[in-house]
């Protein structure tokens, strides 16, 4: 879809041409809870019992269906259950030890005040979470500027190696896995290599841009004909 | 509005907007809006969804960190009432406490303005206790907005009575200070030529309210600061006053 048909408006055009639409409501009449999606837990759970589940995501789907009713004690078990595993992740973006603790206690302080957005038939808890966690870590790296104050961009490409190697002894019945693994294997090198620094390290465009020595353009060029094969061949 | 809708049913942007946000590519402030956006916009938020899947599997197979055990605890207080939060919380004096004007005269200004403001909003809003009031004035102390916020909807309600004149590429925006960590953050862009003006709050936006020291008002490029950080141009700003902390020592 990107390479067949780009787009002709940048980025920052489609943003700030929406922004200067009033911040604030004219409407005083709008509801409230116009946007507010939720879902009864019961029927949640009723949708995605046709597909199978590991144990894991059972029990977070329980915990996310009683936080839904306002259960803490199920919102201190699901923490308990996936701290570890999202704080890994705000570590991966910030590599920062107390960052990472910092992003955590954000990303949970919105899981809870968001926890009626979920819906389970939609997406899987763990990537629901785990999403949250990333764009706070996101948030945090563009706001600290850290590798803007550093003006280097430093970036082990043995990382991603081992993320490689590490795809193909996780979890070898998942073929959604299987799938982006492949497919990420047949973009060019620097195509997939920028989504990777991006989404697993919170590279920006810049700062990819500075490690391959090449223009902002041609990153986002990259970028945008890596993700539209990459979802050609996810389709396929 | 109609025409803000037309463009996100625009496949192309659509899908460039998701896959840039799920691969964090995105400016902080372009992040909330698309965030905010797909509330509204099924399409965005399915294409969004449809990405996060597609690599959810890296975040899977992320070595674990585990978290420290004071990040549980600081995760609890959501649950503490804010008056006991208010009561054991301590903070440095913030840079921008030279903002401030003369203590005792302003604060006795902030507060009767903020009682005329209390009382004449209140009768619009008879179910919806007011709780936070800030008077934002300009250098000198002449009041130029007053900013109050309504717990149970989570509204805020901006009267404009006197803002400075700004040119056509220029918006003026609000910015709400913490008291935690001393920085500001957006409201919003304030709409020209408008008395009277509402914005429903985010949940992430009260809390900002909660936790707020002051208002500030800043001359920012048309559409709002491109950074998402107010400029040095501050041309209002006023204390936050909680209604129950000073109905309380009345």
């Amino acid at each position: 879809m990107f390479t067949h048909q780009p787009t002709t408006l940048t980025e920052k055009e489609i943003i700030m041409s929406d922004f200067s639409e009033p911040e604030f409501e004219a409407d005083p009449n709008k509801p409230i809870a116009e946007h507010k999606q939720v879902d009864d837990p019961q029927s949640s759970t009723q949708a995605i019992d046709n597909t199978p589940k590991d144990e894991f995501t059972e029990q977070l789907l329980v915990y996310l269906a009683l936080c839904k009713l306002g259960d803490r004690t199920a919102f201190e078990q699901l923490y308990q259950l996936t701290a570890a595993k999202l704080n890994g992740i705000a570590y991966r973006i910030t590599r920062n030890i107390d960052t990472a603790n910092e992003v955590l206690q954000e990303a949970f302080i919105q899981i809870w005040q968001h926890r009626e957005k979920y819906q389970a038939h939609k997406s899987e808890p763990f990537t629901w979470l785990a999403a949250i966690v990333r764009y706070r870590a996101y948030d945090r790296l563009r706001y600290d500027k850290r590798r803007q104050q550093n003006n280097t961009v430093e970036f082990n490409e043995t990382d991603i190696d081992d993320f490689y190697n590490a795809f193909g002894e996780f979890d070898p019945i998942n073929a959604s896995k299987e799938a982006l693994n492949t497919c990420l294997a047949k973009l060019e090198q620097k195509q997939s290599k920028a989504i990777l620094m991006a989404y697993l390290y919170g590279y920006s465009r810049e700062d990819i841009a500075d490690y391959f020595s090449s223009p902002i353009s041609t990153v986002k060029s990259w970028i945008r004909r890596g993700l539209g094969r990459l979802q050609l061949c996810l389709s396929n | 509005m109609s025409e803000q809708l037309n463009r996100y049913d625009n496949d192309t942007i659509t899908e460039h907007l998701a896959s840039q946000y799920v691969l964090g590519l995105l400016t902080t402030k372009v992040s909330q809006r698309v965030e905010k956006l797909q509330l509204s916009n099924q399409k965005l938020a399915d294409k969004i969804i449809y990405w996060q899947d597609r690599f959810s599997n890296f975040d899977k197979q992320t070595a674990e960190l585990a978290p420290k055990i004071q990040t549980w605890h600081n995760i609890e207080q959501i649950f503490v009432e804010p008056e006991t939060n208010s009561t054991t919380s301590t903070h440095k004096t913030p840079w921008w406490s030279w903002l401030f004007f003369p203590q005792f005269a302003s604060a006795v200004a902030v507060v009767t303005i903020a009682v005329l403001s209390y009382l004449v909003l209140k009768p619009l809003n008879v179910d919806d206790p007011l709780s936070y009031v800030a008077v934002l004035t300009d250098k000198n102390q002449q009041a130029q907005l007053v900013a109050s916020t309504y717990g149970e909807s989570k509204k805020l309600i901006v009267n404009v009575i006197n803002t400075p004149k700004i040119a056509d590429d220029q918006d003026l925006e609000i910015w709400v200070v913490s008291k935690t960590d001393q920085q500001a953050r957006s409201l919003g862009v304030i709409p020209r030529n408008t008395p009277l003006v509402q914005k429903q709050l985010t949940n992430a936006q009260w809390r900002l309210i909660k936790d707020s020291a002051s208002l500030i008002v800043t001359i920012e490029d048309l559409g709002g600061s491109p950074v998402g950080e107010p400029s040095e141009l501050i041309v209002s700003r006023g204390l936050c006053v909680r209604l129950k902390d000073w109905k309380k020592n009345v």
